[in-house]
């Protein structure tokens, strides 16, 4: 079995300016580091390494920081009454469907907005049971509100014709994740009618690929990198 | 000191017929491993007093991907239950919610996100799966049954493997399930949408579900496939 080193050097243009030729100290910096990515992305030694030296997401000593993930919380009651609102009378502004403030929290990359020109958003699925009881056809919408940040959700609007109760799984996108760490949200909705009822049973929230941009600069998808002849 | 990070074309020719190693080659190694470092860890690489990549960070100018992993979903009702089911009759599966409120019962009992590979064409489905993890509640009543658990998923329209939990041949006694674990659950990347199916092998028991935990799990558990020490987990 060969020599297998594993962790972070420091990689450095000095070592292979123009005009050096290729050296030893470089080519294993390069295999160290490339292995110690390797074992912190899959928790496992390197290919033909004996043994483990970085410990991926372990948060300790022994490196391994933590890689944030897709689903970040929510809440699902199942059949129980969950978050409600009844016998609403056009609650223009929507409001919260819960008497906690924040209803729940989730926790995001605390780094998410220190160094970026535009935080990413969070999407949600909803499953929402509307009932409207009054005398034309109305809208209910809903918010997810970033109680810390005091950012909104894009709007989710739901049609539901005069006396009917419709059940149905929505999507809200476009939810804050202010300075990232600990976020509080609050549910809320709201009713252009007479008289109706809302009642959500569950919420999933993740970080998704719509909510994040396409990258346009080489640095990421190199699309101005040229291959050598 | 410059420390480059920066996601370039790494290519054959750059090393084929035993070129000499040139110092294009080597920026673009070390610029990929710095770039590398700086996405997985979100931290600057080292030697650098700043980060020029920013790990899942979603913008658009630095790049960034979300790493989905881990828990894709859970819910638990502790002592009390998120689902009604009522069996359709002996042997036929039916919705895990089909006996709650009628404007409550689900046809998706719920969704999950995941940024994985899409599972195999055909049952006994390999790598990439989810698991799933169940609890339930019943009340015995008479005649022992057998209650099969499968997992739908409705966007690839496949199913996972199922697992079994017998109601025992007593009256009137309210007890939970054991343990149920799933470990054939078809994911693909992107949102999944699931239903949760129950069926009695005798009449039409009630059973309620109490917990559901859907979750990546490490290669070691098998929902993953493990490094060979080859291409593309590893190399030569």
């Amino acid at each position: 079995m060969g020599f297998v080193t594993s962790g972070w050097q420091a990689l450095k243009q000095t070592v292979y300016q123009i005009g050096r030729p290729g050296r030893f100290t470089l080519a294993t910096s390069i295999f160290h580091n490339l292995n110690g990515l390797f074992e912190a992305l899959t928790g496992r030694a390197a290919p033909a390494a004996g043994v483990r030296t970085v410990v991926g997401h372990d948060h300790s000593l022994n490196d391994g920081y933590p890689i944030y993930r897709s689903f970040v919380g929510g809440f699902d009651t199942g059949e129980t009454l969950g978050y409600v609102l009844t016998s609403v009378t056009a609650v223009a502004t929507p409001v919260a469907l819960s008497d906690k403030s924040p209803s729940l929290r989730c926790y995001i990359n605390p780094a998410i907005t220190s160094l970026l020109a535009g935080p990413p958003t969070l999407e949600a699925k909803v499953y929402v049971v509307l009932t409207n009881t009054g005398g034309t056809s109305s809208n209910f919408e809903f918010v997810l509100r970033n109680v810390d940040s005091g950012e909104n959700s894009s709007t989710t609007t739901e049609i539901v014709s005069s006396g009917t109760t419709v059940s149905k799984w929505i999507t809200i996108s476009g939810i804050g994740v202010g300075n990232g760490g600990w976020q509080g949200y609050d549910l809320l909705g709201g009713f252009t009618g007479t008289n109706g009822n809302i009642l959500v049973t569950a919420c999933i929230i993740a970080e998704t690929d719509s909510t994040v941009a396409a990258s346009t600069g080489a640095k990421y998808d190199s699309s101005t990198a040229t291959t050598r002849p | 000191m410059s420390v480059y990070r920066w996601f370039t074309e790494l290519v054959n020719e750059l090393v084929e017929s035993n070129q000499w190693l040139d110092a294009e080659a080597l920026f673009r190694i070390t610029s990929t491993a710095n770039a590398l470092y700086e996405l997985t860890l979100d931290k600057a690489a080292p030697g650098a007093t700043s980060q020029a990549i920013q790990g899942h960070d979603h913008s658009s100018s630095q790049g960034g991907r979300t790493v989905a992993r881990g828990t894709l979903y859970s819910a638990g009702a502790g002592k009390e239950q998120l689902f009604k089911f009522e069996g359709p009759g002996s042997g036929l599966w039916g919705n895990c919610d089909n006996a709650n409120t009628v404007a409550r019962q689900r046809s998706t009992t719920f969704y999950a996100y995941c940024s994985a590979d899409t599972t195999g064409s055909s049952s006994p489905y390999t790598n990439p799966v989810a698991w799933c993890f169940l609890r339930f509640l019943y009340e015995t009543h008479g005649t022992s049954r057998t209650i099969s658990v499968r997992l739908q998923n409705n966007t690839l329209t496949k199913t996972s493997d199922v697992a079994t939990f017998t109601i025992p041949g007593s009256t009137g006694v309210v007890s939970a399930s054991p343990n149920i674990t799933l470990e054939e659950v078809p994911i693909q990347q992107g949102w999944n949408e699931f239903t949760l199916e129950l069926m009695s092998n005798h009449d039409s028991p009630i059973v309620y579900t109490t917990h559901i935990v859907l979750l990546e799990a490490a290669d070691v558990d098998g929902c993953y496939t493990a490094s060979t020490g080859v291409s593309p987990l590893g190399g030569l």
